[in-house]
């Protein structure tokens, strides 16, 4: 493993970021630089003199380091996208996983890949962390609906809690819906006609 | 007809207007498609999921639908618009001080971008006999309007863009506030954020884009060519979706409605007084309202072969090409107003 190649990796998250930098120290990357915001960014990318530039794919300052492209004072060497253009699977992987990659020029496509791989890898990683966290969010606003839709049942129909439950559970599975979804109907409902 | 879903990217701006309308007033519906409307933050995330297939359309910017044909800037899948969707809507505003500077140094019509350059053409000499740093000029993309502006700007003052200042790129939503801070001395963006900026005290209004030509290219709706080629009837549903959106859009009594929709807190995120004022056409710059400021009307929608030349001579003023002819027959290729005339005749 190069050691010496210097990665720059921008994110807006701060956990991605970590997760990220993370995975590159263990690939063996010690040259790395931190960046956030997008004030005077490409500067900073500049004077950091990189070799690799991993940045979120819809990082707002995505549009900013597109001035690599160009030729000018600002950028002294040329960059490319993800180095190797023929290798449309791996591109359309790290785009998948939200990850793009400005490579500048020298840097050897059989060094890009392994750095890129590592990424798309902890960007996947992070992605599974955060639906996994809105999952868990959803349950316990799921939850919560429920329980106060059955309180509404006991309240207005007089049922005990578990006969609540199980009306709510009854009309779910008649209306091939969702329990939590029938649930919000009903407060929508009750809401309705207060 | 059957329902087909199409995927298209937006960013945040009030040209996206048509796009947005045909999916929230079901003009997209009445042509059986099921528009997905995904906000994007940056041009280079749109091109990238135009590549990848992540986006089957998007809201595009003119330059850049052009640029994809001369593979320029990497991952340049090469794009095809059937048709545009608005005409002009930039407008350049700048610090306060160096407002000041180009006013106390103005000799002519401030409306007219040669006597303000010449103007600044004053404030940059005089910043460099002083030692102090060259002004840093704010756009949205190397391949954009906004960026071709500022250099006709910078050329009718004879001020060199490479020496004489710093040409940047800061995010729309990111303007006013680098403006206010100092970080950029000017910027030329879409009137929206130049609104903000302004109405935030953090700059003042200098120029409509219209004052650099009143029938300037902007966005456009684009697709990947080779996919269009595979189901070419997505983009005629699209151009007589857009075609209905802007005949609904034109009605004044519409305007207000167009506004709610366009402030929305899932499209613009925005103030929708300001949103009105722009449909209007009367930024708060002093200046009597002029409908071209933002053109959504339905005449724009038919793509004009003459904004690929002037988009590829502003590239070779750039050094961003060095035009042969057979990279002007290449940039034709992405602008399809046969494809336009077609879908409009099955109506």
């Amino acid at each position: 493993m190069d050691k010496s190649t210097r990665i720059v990796i921008i994110d807006e998250s701060p956990v991605r970021l970590a997760i990220l930098e993370d995975g590159l120290h263990e690939a063996g990357h010690d040259a790395i630089v931190r960046l956030s915001g997008t004030d005077r960014i490409l500067e900073r990318v500049v004077q950091a003199e990189p070799d690799i530039i991993i940045i979120g794919l819809d990082d707002p300052g995505r549009d900013v380091l597109e001035q690599m492209f160009q030729v000018s004072r600002a950028v002294p060497r040329p960059v490319a996208m993800f180095v190797d253009q023929s290798d449309s699977v791996s591109i359309e992987a790290a785009i998948d996983a939200g990850v793009s990659a400005y490579v500048v020029d020298g840097l050897r496509k059989e060094r890009v890949k392994p750095i890129l791989e590592t990424c798309v890898s902890r960007y996947r990683a992070f992605s599974r962390l955060r639906d996994e966290l809105e999952r868990t969010r959803e349950r316990l606003d799921d939850r919560k609906v429920i329980d106060r839709a059955k309180g509404l049942l006991m309240h207005h129909r007089n049922l005990s809690e578990a006969d609540a439950y199980a009306l709510l559970r009854k009309t779910a599975m008649n209306e091939k819906l969702k329990l939590s979804d029938v649930a919000r109907a009903l407060i929508a409902a009750a809401d309705l006609l207060q | 007809m059957s329902t087909t879903t199409v995927r298209i990217g937006f960013l945040p701006l009030v040209d996206a207007a048509l796009l947005v309308v045909a999916a929230r007033r079901g003009f997209a519906e009445q042509e059986g498609l099921n528009l997905l409307l995904s906000r994007e933050t940056a041009w280079a995330a749109v091109r990238d999921k135009l590549a990848a297939g992540l986006l089957d359309a998007a809201h595009y910017l003119a330059p850049a639908a052009v640029a994809s044909r001369l593979g320029l800037g990497t991952l340049a899948t090469p794009l095809v618009v059937p048709a545009a969707l608005n005409l002009n809507g930039n407008a350049l505003a700048v610090s306060r001080s160096l407002h000041e500077g180009i006013m106390s140094a103005l000799d002519g019509d401030a409306c007219d971008p040669a006597a303000t350059a010449r103007a600044l053409k004053h404030v940059v000499e005089r910043r460099r006999r002083d030692g102090q740093a060259p002004l840093v000029l704010a756009h949205v993309f190397p391949f954009s309007t906004h960026h071709y502006q500022l250099r006709m700007w910078l050329a009718a003052g004879g001020i060199d863009p490479q020496t004489d200042v710093q040409l940047t790129v800061v995010p729309p939503p990111a303007m006013a506030s680098s403006l206010g801070r100092g970080v950029v001395d000017a910027i030329c963006v879409g009137s929206y954020w130049s609104e903000v900026a302004v109405r935030a005290g953090a700059g003042m209004p200098l120029h409509r884009g219209i004052d650099f030509g009143r029938a300037l290219p902007e966005k456009v709706l684009a697709l990947r060519a080779d996919r269009d080629r595979e189901k070419p009837e997505i983009a005629e549903r699209l151009v007589r979706a857009l075609m209905r959106s802007a005949t609904w859009s034109a009605e004044e009594a519409n305007r207000p409605a167009l506004a709610t929709i366009m402030a929305d807190r899932d499209i613009l995120d925005a103030d929708p007084d300001v949103v009105a004022d722009l449909l209007a056409g009367s930024p708060r710059d002093g200046r009597a309202p002029d409908p071209d400021v933002l053109c959504l009307s339905p005449d724009v929608l038919e793509p004009r072969p003459a904004h690929v030349d002037w988009i590829l001579d502003r590239m070779t003023d750039a050094g961003q090409i060095w035009p042969t002819s057979e990279c002007r027959g290449q940039a034709h290729a992405a602008y399809r107003p046969d494809r336009f005339v077609r879908a409009m005749r099955r109506d």
